[in-house]
């Protein structure tokens, strides 16, 4: 995966207005096929040295592996030095993170509002591969559990929008220590990124790319030079030389007689060993084949282009990338079974689409057999190398698809593509509470109303939801009275005027079921800004701020109320906070939490 | 043909547990000896609602699963493994049981079952994997054979072959999916009653019923049409050799009740005539 590609990722799920933890499980996976992917580690490298050049050769400020100021986050990589730990800290804003190498111990605590001490709750190390991620507040220490080896972990920071909040991001119980000292001279963290990118480089399969190593050669302090020097030997010899030369030059007697020795042993160690590795990577072991094997056949089987492909221009070519040993199992199934191949995927093919019509039974009433057909291909036509078959997310890429190009099929601004993307977001959601559960509702030390877990808002181009209502109602109908009520729906829609329609859906903490409101901009303005931490009198400001007029808190307070009333906002708990709250305005009445009312939409 | 003893602890006929026909489930219960639950739709327990809590406390219950992917070159899902023990542990199940397939590879699920590659390395990966399950739980486990409409470029050895020495070397029992061996020996032409002769048919716990169609030539397991005679006949000749102890019919699209419940009762009438069930 490219790095551009999980940046890309990480925008579209902030861009989607979601809750901290709903934009968390968004990202997470993105960053758990991110961070072990070859490309990905090679171009983080190229970032983190390019950064690194800036700063050290330009005096540029420091900077992370990547800021995206305008939606307010950021990815940093980190070097775990062996045995180390850091102080008990708290998240006040969302992340995501992931081991890139060796391990991390986690330990979480709960602060005692009484006692002011902090209580231990949950201890675990997570393994290279394994992700995570917190919802504020979180209070959590972290550390290497390797006392011999560095660890590297990849982290997705959410910045708070307002910058003056930012220094209360995270916030450290240990008086003494203030990681952020290291940062004040910017070449200190540089050069500890390009310590952190050799770890990495050096965990590669094949060795990592000369000119890189080289340019972080040129940047480091000996004891970088020295690690570069390593991985060069392997990479090319004659640039090795060349920096071995350097770096010994550039040593005291005893360092450089202590060098020469390893210099010499690894010369000798490279010239034995290096066409054994060669070989040995090209060569995946049978367990590897065989998972290479079921990999490509399950690719082949959920794409039927895919397939169609492979059998036209053989298995070597369509999986060009796969070792000679798992592709000589796969040529002879492809080539001996292509037309039973073909068979099975497009039965799989017609019960995915079976599958998702049915998820979307308002859709599917309003589509006949043939157009559904006719979208359902052209969906899939344009889906050359991707599968999806799990239900849920072919009917998002299906109702996606046929949104923004419903084809021959459809008449431009059809009322059933609103009804797909209403239930298409419905379906989401509930999937989404399902695979994911619900955070509880917000607990201290959030100082305002917080929005609840599952929620997401949608534009329509007509008022859509009366009409959902009346189409429910008539898929409902018994068989006889069923096609007439479908035909009168139709009728009515198209009497409906194009009008922007702000809708937000989500799910009830309270219960399960997704509900969908009506909503202005100025209250989808008023709900991101429920982000529990801010309180009640900070609303009118951040409002007028984003150019509406000013409102009272009680008034704000009044739109809370009703809010809450329909589940969308978790009841406020207003509690001592543990560290530097703002000040709240005690004349600002608090929003109560009024148990849902019945489910609307 | 050997003359069996009756086996006394044959629980009967059931159905596999659909959410479309529950009520229709709850209205027939007297039919029905016992209810098969996929495992998979019941490992959150906060989704499983109670009509089917209730039909699962009043009836014997087994749990069969689609999801485990036995046969993926990988070590098992250790969250999917996990819940699935913990829905085991919570309802009590007879036993549970899933496939001798796989179908997730990494982040794909294919939503199908996929046969593995018949080789020496995968029935010892999956015979392993098998152990483990019994290992973690004091239920018993059992797995099933599948319909495969392709057979990899190189099989190491038949399909006969393979699932006996999954069974052998796990020491677990069968699922015995009579439908899926039918159709597996239309489509890959053998005889499934030799195939049943050198079965391990002492391994039997449950046989599996259903109906499909012909697509292209091929026949396709489908779970959604009329049982077949030549299906019905393999059912009455393993009950004359094997002791199963208990018959699901599996329907999962096309809900002709009627058919279901005749399906139940025919099932029920052979075990009766092969005194597979203790009268």
């Amino acid at each position: 995966m490219a790095l551009t590609t999980l940046i890309q990722g990480i925008n579209d799920a902030v861009d989607r207005h979601l809750s901290p933890a709903d934009v968390v499980h968004a990202v997470r996976p993105i960053v758990g096929s991110a961070m072990l992917d070859e490309r990905f580690v090679l171009e983080c490298a190229e970032a983190t040295t390019d950064k690194a050049a800036r700063c050290l050769l330009e005096g540029a400020p420091y900077e992370p592996l990547h800021i995206e100021h305008g939606r307010c986050w950021r990815m940093a990589l980190f070097l775990w030095d062996p045995g180390f730990t850091n102080a008990p800290h708290q998240h006040n804003t969302w992340s995501v993170s992931g081991v890139m190498h060796n391990r991390l111990d986690v330990a979480l605590y709960q602060r005692d509002a009484a006692s002011q001490t902090l209580n231990p709750t949950q201890r675990f190390v997570a393994a290279r591969g394994q992700t995570g991620f917190l919802v504020p507040p979180c209070i959590h220490a972290l550390g290497n559990p390797d006392t011999t080896a560095p660890s590297v972990t990849l982290h997705v920071f959410n910045d708070s929008e307002d910058r003056a909040q930012r220094a209360n991001d995270t916030l450290w119980f240990d008086d003494e220590v203030n990681p952020l000292d290291f940062y004040r001279d910017p070449a200190r963290p540089s050069r500890r990124n390009l310590q952190t990118v050799l770890v990495l480089l050096k965990a590669l399969a094949r060795p990592a790319p000369a000119g890189l190593l080289a340019r972080i050669f040129e940047l480091g302090d000996a004891r970088i030079r020295l690690e570069a020097y390593k991985q060069l030997v392997r990479a090319d010899l004659a640039t090795a030389l060349a920096c071995g030369d350097r770096l010994a030059a550039s040593l005291g007697p005893q360092d450089r007689s202590r060098f020469m020795q390893l210099h010499q042993r690894l010369l000798a160690a490279h010239a034995a060993t290096a066409p054994v590795a060669d070989s040995a990577r090209a060569e995946p072991s049978d367990e590897q084949a065989e998972y290479l094997l079921q990999q490509a056949v399950a690719r082949l089987v959920c794409n039927s282009g895919l397939l169609a492909r492979c059998v036209s221009e053989g298995a070597a070519v369509t999986f060009g990338d796969l070792p000679a040993k798992a592709l000589a199992l796969l040529a002879p199934t492809v080539q001996r079974n292509s037309r039973r191949l073909k068979i099975l995927a497009s039965i799989l093919d017609q019960r995915l689409m079976d599958q998702v019509l049915r998820a979307l039974p308002l859709s599917a009433a309003l589509l006949s057999p043939e157009q559904a057909r006719q979208l359902w291909r052209r969906y899939k036509d344009a889906q050359v190398d991707t599968t999806t078959p799990v239900v849920a997310e072919a009917c998002r890429a299906f109702c996606a698809a046929c949104v923004a190009e419903p084809g021959p099929a459809l008449a431009e601004g059809d009322p059933v593509l609103d009804v797909m993307r209403y239930e298409e977001a419905l379906l989401r959601i509930s999937d989404r509470a399902a695979r994911h559960g619900k955070s509880a509702p917000v607990s201290p030390p959030y100082l305002g109303p917080a929005l609840v877990t599952n929620s997401e808002t949608l534009h329509f181009k007509r008022a859509i939801s009366p009409l959902v209502r009346t189409l429910r109602a008539a898929v409902q109908q018994p068989a006889q009275t069923r096609e007439p009520a479908l035909a009168a729906w139709r009728d009515q829609a198209a009497a409906v005027p194009a009008q922007d329609e702000l809708l937000l859906f989500y799910e009830a903490w309270q219960d399960t079921q997704v509900r969908v409101l009506r909503i202005t901009a100025r209250t989808l303005l008023l709900l991101s800004a429920c982000d529990g931490r801010r309180s009640l009198a900070d609303l009118p400001d951040h409002l007028r701020s984003q150019g509406y007029a000013l409102s009272t808190p009680q008034a704000l307070a009044a739109t809370l109320d009703r809010l809450a009333e329909a589940g969308v906002i978790a009841p406020l708990v207003l509690s001592t906070p543990s560290v530097s709250p703002p000040e709240q305005d005690p004349a600002c009445p608090s929003v109560t939490a009024i148990p849902t009312a019945s489910a609307s939409d | 043909m050997p003359k069996r003893d009756c086996n006394p602890h044959c629980l009967g006929v059931g159905l596999n547990h659909r959410h479309e026909i529950e009520a229709e489930i709850i209205d027939r219960l007297d039919e029905l000896d016992l209810l098969e639950v996929i495992s998979d739709n019941i490992l959150q327990d906060e989704q499983v609602g109670e009509p089917l809590r209730r039909l699962m406390r009043d009836k014997p219950l087994v749990l069969h699963g689609v999801s485990t992917s036995l046969g993926t070159a990988a070590p098992l899902d250790p969250d999917h493994l996990a819940a699935t023990l913990q829905a085991v542990e919570r309802w009590q199940p007879l036993w549970f049981s899933d496939h001798i397939a796989f179908s997730r590879v990494g982040e794909l699920d294919v939503g199908h079952l996929m046969p593995v590659r018949r080789s020496l390395a995968n029935q010892q990966r999956i015979a392993a994997k098998i152990r483990q399950i019994q290992q973690a739980s004091a239920t018993p486990f059992l797995v099933e054979n599948i319909t495969y409409y392709f057979e990899h470029g190189d099989e190491e050895m038949d399909e006969l072959s393979f699932v006996n020495g999954i069974l052998q070397q796990a020491d677990c029992g069968l699922l015995l999916d009579v439908n899926n061996l039918h159709i597996n020996a239309q489509n890959h032409r053998f005889d499934p009653y030799e195939y049943l002769a050198g079965l391990d048919l002492g391994r039997v716990v449950e046989l599996h019923l259903a109906g499909g169609f012909v697509r292209d030539e091929l026949l396709i397991d489908s779970h959604g049409h009329r049982i077949g005679e030549p299906v019905w006949e393999l059912l009455r000749h393993v009950c004359e050799r094997a002791q199963p102890r208990a018959i699901i019919i599996e329907r999962d699209i096309n809900f002709d009740l009627a058919d279901i419940f005749d399906s139940v009762a025919r099932a029920r009438e052979i075990l009766l005539q092969t005194e597979a069930l203790a009268a």
